[in-house]
């Protein structure tokens, strides 16, 4: 009894004990497929958070733009200076400035957004000097890309914000206020396309209304234009991950060659498009539906995407199914008040917040590290790992729908037929419960069709030896008589 | 009693599915129709609804069991009835038509029976079948709205004694009918809700003046 007491006691502090040991994430929510937010354990929480004050060697991190991850480095842009840190976010080395073709020292300016290539060549975008600074590995200039050669667009200001390099050595910059799409250029700053256009969509109100506005409200209407592009990255695979300034809820896009959008879900699923329940109106509290301005991918194909209206961040799967959330707006631990970009930085994930002038580690908790094995797994096709690793992440999260059916998945492919519909009914997985039903119910049939064929078979004889009797009987009986 | 049972719940329906013209002229002058079996027929309709939404084959179903409203989806199948038999009673009286409005709702009822035996046999369907053969289920449920539509098209153009045409006009107008009864339907709720509101807020005054 008294036994009994004293855990009753201790189960009853654990819940008041938990915000205490640090461990309390952020956002802790993930959506049901009826589009019902139900709490999660939290899979990212804060590890530490820098500033210039922990890196003697900087004045400050004023002005952050935008974050790079190479494989041996991490490249933190702010306005004015490049900072290279190491994957343990020691400090490398600070630019400031380089020795421009004419022997002249410049100094770093505008900078917005910076890429590195497969050779370890560094780019710097710099939106308000219309140039794209092109850096060896040892951060001597090699060369700089003014304003690409654009028949037609003579007249348009080249603002060039953000850029990614792919293996081939193709640039893809992004210039704000050209609407027709990201640059595609050649190695040598020359323009080769657009690429990816967004096309612009009406609602049918907006046609109707348009049908009915005169000559000069059309007139001072604002221009239809194709949505601006915010920022980009290229995936494992090699497609191009952007995110977009859009009226509708796809404000991120995977693109492949062609530049269409090849992020597609089943109808009952809902896009990669953060919040889904959200405060349509109101004062003083963020308003409307998540707009991505930022994303990374990692090596299996988890894309983050970083809501500039409520400061969080989401991160998807392969199959575009929301894996965690974190962060938030506000001061405290954990939350953001402008963050500007996010990346993965091997297991961490490191968002660059620039009003708090800081950079902000968030490492996966045990239930995140479950999570992401699991899914790693499951990308490399090796589903009874991923299974355990689900099994794992389950014990944390009862409500991982994701878990009960990649666990499904794996016992179809072991052909436990029944047991994987147990978990795939749990998992809302359609696609596979149907598979693992059909064989279900392919084995009942061949079980029991003869069974009940030959009792089948066995009832209309006997019916009919049954009328038979009773025919003869009746004709004998009416013979008698 | 017996024999009641059986004729009411089995023989004139059928017979209605096979010679419906002949059958439903019957319903009008030999009031071969009961209330028993056309209020039968809605619970059956209003149940299936319901059952439809809990018990359809997980492949299909897609509606979050845990907010089911038993009530609503009642309703979603008893408002729109009455709304129809209503909404045509008004039109058909005002252009000759000789049904009453028992037999209206009768014919509605009975036009509806086979599409309810249809929603039931996919219901049950939907159980065992893959998600490559469910185009059977939808099939089904797409065979018995057609069959509904014809049989009441039919029973009303019988027992209204009208023609084709003539029909056809007082379905359409029974559609606006119907919309205006929604409207003033929905101008009634918000004129006593507005009354209500006035009776509560002035004894709410009363009682912090007077007690």
């Amino acid at each position: 009894m008294k036994k009994m007491f004293c855990l009753l006691l201790i189960l009853c502090l654990l819940p008041a004990a938990a915000p205490a040991d640090g461990q309390q994430g952020t956002s802790n929510y993930l959506y049901t497929i009826h589009g019902e937010a139900v709490s999660a354990p939290p899979a990212y929480t804060l590890a530490y958070s820098l500033t210039a004050r922990d890196y003697p060697e900087l004045d400050a991190l004023d002005g952050m733009t935008d974050a790079y991850v190479s494989d041996d480095a991490i490249y933190i842009l702010c306005a004015k200076r490049l900072v290279v840190l190491n994957h343990d976010l020691t400090f490398r080395q600070a630019v400031t400035s380089y020795t421009d073709e004419s022997g002249k020292e410049t100094e770093l300016d505008a900078c917005s957004g910076v890429t590195v290539s497969p050779a370890g060549e560094i780019y710097i975008t710099q939106s308000e000097k219309s140039q794209i600074l092109r850096f060896n590995p040892d951060y001597t200039l090699n060369q700089v890309m003014g304003r690409p050669e654009i028949t037609g667009y003579e007249n348009v200001k080249y603002r060039p914000t953000k850029m990614v390099v792919d293996s081939a050595g193709r640039l893809y910059v992004i210039s704000s206020g050209m609407y027709e799409g990201i640059l595609e250029l050649n190695g040598d700053g020359s323009f080769t396309r657009f690429f990816g256009v967004n096309a612009v969509t009406f609602t049918p109100w907006q046609l109707l209304w348009r049908v009915f506005a005169t000559r000069e409200q059309r007139a001072r209407q604002s221009l239809w234009l194709p949505s601006d592009f915010t920022n980009l990255c290229i995936d494992q695979d090699g497609f191009l991950f952007a995110t977009l300034v859009s009226t509708d809820k796809k404000t991120v896009k995977r693109l492949n060659a062609k530049g269409e959008n090849i992020i597609k879900v089943p109808a009952e699923k809902e896009y990669p498009s953060g919040d889904l329940w959200f405060n349509e109106s109101g004062f003083g509290i963020p308003t409307g539906s998540s707009r991505f301005i930022a994303v990374d991918t990692n090596a299996y194909g988890v894309y983050i995407c970083l809501d500039s209206t409520r400061s969080r961040v989401f991160a998807y799967n392969e199959d575009h199914s929301l894996l965690f959330v974190f962060g938030g707006p506000g001061d405290r631990e954990g939350y953001f008040r402008n963050p500007v970009d996010v990346a993965f930085v091997d297991d961490n994930i490191v968002v660059l917040d620039a009003l708090a002038q800081s950079i902000e580690v968030f490492s996966p908790t045990l239930y995140g590290k479950a999570l992401m094995n699991a899914v790693r797994n499951q990308y490399e096709y090796g589903y009874g790992t991923a299974a355990d690793y689900w099994r794992e992440a389950l014990s944390y999260n009862h409500n991982l729908t994701l878990a009960y059916s990649g666990i499904g998945r794996m016992l179809l492919r072991e052909d436990r037929y029944e047991e994987a519909m147990t978990y795939l009914k749990m998992g809302e997985d359609r696609t596979y419960y149907d598979k693992a039903y059909e064989k279900v119910r392919t084995a009942r049939l061949r079980k029991w069709f003869v069974p009940i064929a030959c009792v089948a078979a066995g009832l209309v004889a006997a019916g009919i030896v049954i009328g038979s009797v009773r025919r003869r009987k009746r004709r004998r009986e009416e013979s008698e008589r | 009693m017996r024999q009641w049972l059986f004729n009411t719940f089995w023989r004139f329906p059928t017979r209605l599915l096979l010679r419906p013209f002949k059958q439903f002229d019957a319903l009008k002058y030999e009031h071969a129709g009961s209330y028993a079996f056309a209020f039968f027929v809605l619970f059956l309709e209003a149940l299936v609804v319901i059952m439809d939404y809990v018990y359809k084959g997980f492949l299909i179903n897609y509606s979050d069991i845990y907010r089911i409203n038993s009530l609503y989806l009642t309703l979603t199948v008893l408002f729109p009835v009455a709304l129809f038999v209503v909404g045509n009673w008004c039109v058909t009286t005002l252009l000759d038509g000789k049904g009453k409005l028992g037999e209206i709702f009768q014919v509605t009822m009975y036009a509806m029976f086979p599409m309810c035996l249809l929603q039931w046999v996919a219901l049950l369907l939907s159980n065992v079948l893959i998600l490559d053969e469910m185009v059977i289920v939808t099939a089904l449920q797409s065979i018995g709205a057609v069959l509904f539509a014809l049989y009441l098209f039919i029973g009303l153009a019988v027992i209204h004694e009208y023609g084709f045409g003539r029909c056809m006009g007082g379905l359409l107008l029974t559609v606006v009918a119907m919309m205006i009864l929604v409207f003033i339907l929905m101008l009634l709720f918000a004129l006593v809700s507005d009354v209500v509101d006035f009776v509560r807020v002035f004894s709410k005054e009363l009682m912090l003046k007077f007690f």
